[in-house]
């Protein structure tokens, strides 16, 4: 090749473009005239024999490097929508933390709509008016729970308290938008109180004794069965036989009766009807 | 010799590929890089004219075949080209990276017009913007393959390109 005149050497590969390129026209001529499209791809019909050889060589490369920059573009594209990924990924979280906040608002909402809609359903009490309050503060090792009324309202000491379940307790202390209710476990809560039963109306006084219990007290004379005289589930209600409390007030339930056989004097445990636990609204009564 | 002669398929070969695979990626507009033609006048215009004739023809039968066309007009114009920048680098005072932007720029040239006579383009401005945006964009590739082609040939002195 080296000696080869230039001249001549051009001359021959120009010869040699020429019938290539003739034989491909003819190659893809055939094609067309046997009515198959122009644009089919290229390593199928109307190749001829030299471009096909040639492309035996040169299109597996091509391939491999048309699959490596597709991964490398993919990875790229990948890359890059990552961090919008991870954008929008923060601000779903910091909508979903939102919209839970929100929800959670929503529900205490509708539990106190539910409770208030309870309140509302509290019947009137000839003789008394009553003074719609939230429960502020609770002290359960001091039996004692705080009210958002106080003398402002029109509260007073000794009123009794109450939602639609029962007996809370009775007012103790008035401040001027503020007072403290004894709840009925309180030690020193006293109430005139009422078995309520078709048969038995036995009328006693119920103390509080601290924790979740009351004892109602009966004095009898030891005549006939206890279990004539009250027995466990019994509900207990104000007796109505003071101006403090209207009557049929539920304050409890029995737990268990015992009778002393000396005296004749019942002892009756209570269980509060109210769970002091779940009050946040509550209706004080006054004269 | 027969190394060399690898070399130079090895280079064509991975220019096609290049072509076939990368070209329409980079493409501005009409304008798209020549990566055949930048190698094929990277290898040829440090060489003899007998072997710019063959690398040129070599060069246009491989963009031929990747498409299926203008066979002889691509083989030609690529064959000339490949001629012109062996006496376009020979004419150049001094020979660097700076040259070789120039020469490929002016076989790009070359071969555009030869491309235009022999393969008789359908649209005449696109022709335009292709020839004279492949100058600039061959001229601009011709740097790094330029660079890339002394970098190896200074590792194997026996090789030459």
């Amino acid at each position: 090749m080296r000696g080869s005149n230039p001249i001549l050497v051009t001359l021959l590969l120009c010869v040699l473009g020429i019938a290539l390129g003739s034989l491909q026209s003819r190659a893809k001529g055939r094609i067309e005239a046997s009515g198959e499209a122009e644009s089919q791809p290229a390593q199928n019909g109307g190749v001829d024999f030299v471009t096909r050889a040639v492309q035996i060589v040169i299109l597996p490369p091509t391939r491999a490097v048309d699959r490596a920059l597709t991964f490398v573009g993919d990875a790229a594209l990948s890359f890059v929508e990552a961090g919008k990924l991870r954008a929008r990924v923060r601000e779903l979280e910091t909508t979903l933390s939102e919209r839970l906040d929100r929800t959670r608002r929503l529900e205490a909402l509708e539990r106190e709509n539910t409770r208030l809609r309870e309140l509302q359903k509290f019947p009137s009490v000839p003789g008394f008016r009553q003074v719609k309050a939230d429960v502020i503060a609770v002290n359960f090792g001091s039996q004692r729970v705080s009210l958002n009324v106080g003398s402002r309202q029109g509260v007073s000491p000794g009123a009794p308290v109450v939602v639609p379940d029962g007996l809370v307790g009775q007012v103790v202390e008035v401040g001027s938008s503020v007072c403290h209710v004894n709840l009925v476990t309180h030690p020193r809560f006293a109430v005139g109180a009422r078995v309520f039963r078709a048969d038995s109306q036995e009328v006693g006084i119920l103390r509080g004794r601290g924790g979740e219990r009351m004892v109602l007290t009966i004095y009898r004379e030891p005549t006939g069965a206890l279990s004539a005289l009250i027995r466990g589930g019994d509900e207990v209600t104000t007796s109505g036989l003071s101006a403090v409390y209207p009557e049929g007030v539920l304050i409890g339930r029995v737990a268990e009766a015992n009778r002393n056989r000396t005296t004749g004097v019942v002892e009756a445990t209570v269980v509060p009807a109210v769970n002091m636990a779940k009050v946040h609204e509550v209706v004080v009564l006054m004269r | 010799m027969m190394r060399s002669l690898v070399a130079a398929a090895v280079w064509l070969i991975v220019a096609a590929a290049f072509n076939g695979a990368l070209s329409h990626r980079l493409s501005l507009g009409w304008v798209q890089p020549d990566f055949l033609l930048v190698v094929a006048v990277a290898l040829s215009m440090r060489g003899t004219t007998n072997r710019a004739a063959w690398t040129g023809f070599v060069a246009g039968m491989f963009h031929s075949a990747l498409w299926n066309e203008k066979m002889m007009a691509l083989t030609i114009s690529r064959m000339f080209a490949c001629i012109a920048s062996v006496h376009f680098f020979r004419a150049f005072p001094v020979s660097g990276a700076g040259a070789a932007a120039v020469v490929t720029g002016a076989a790009t040239l070359v071969a555009g017009i030869l491309y235009l006579f022999l393969g008789l383009p359908t649209n005449l401005v696109q022709w335009l913007v292709e020839t004279f945006g492949g100058i600039l964009y061959n001229a601009a590739l011709a740097v790094p393959v330029y660079v890339l082609q002394e970098r190896m040939a200074s590792r194997r002195p026996t090789t030459s390109l």
